[in-house]
């Protein structure tokens, strides 16, 4: 695995979505890899400041397109 | 492949990864996403739900979600990587 892949791949990561071999690869090439671990743990903080956002008021358009979402969603079931 | 690596957030203080300043440079780069990977972030990250309920809130499949959650964090993370240095 490069660090294309392993970028690739990373936030199959972490929502848990790889296979058993696949995260053992990713695991060795993150354990030997300065970049894409840096890499990784920039996305875990951008997770991390993202979720601060749920205390902010929801700007009109976001909140307009989360409803939109909803109403499809409820007319299909 | 790193021409350059990513520098290491780790030494930043918390007051100014999660400052005000901060969460509105992410909030306008959220802004800015195409609709379909702002609803997924929103609805993932922002406010917390599982990847599963994402995909059947939008009716897309568990594997379209994480490309666009991917696609989505991948923006974020940029414009807090070129805010943050």
């Amino acid at each position: 695995m490069n660090c294309r892949q392993v970028v690739e791949l990373m936030t199959d990561y972490l929502e848990g979505a790889l296979s058993p071999a696949e995260r053992a690869r990713f695991e060795e090439h993150i354990a030997g890899c300065d970049g894409c671990r840096a890499y990784l743990q920039q996305l875990r903080t951008t997770r991390r400041v993202l979720g601060r956002l749920a205390d902010e008021p929801v700007p009109a358009e976001v909140e307009r397109d989360l409803l939109e979402a909803f109403r499809s969603w409820r007319s299909s079931r | 492949m790193w021409r350059q690596g990513p520098q290491s957030w780790d030494n930043l203080p918390e007051s100014k990864v999660l400052g005000d300043e901060t969460l509105q440079h992410v909030r306008a780069a959220i802004d800015a996403l195409p609709a379909k990977q702002r609803e997924v972030i929103l609805l993932r990250d922002v406010a917390g739900f599982d990847a599963g309920e994402v995909s059947s809130l939008l009716g897309i499949s568990a594997a379209n979600e994480r490309v666009r959650l991917h696609r989505a964090r991948a923006t974020v993370r940029r414009n807090l990587e070129d805010y943050l240095k």
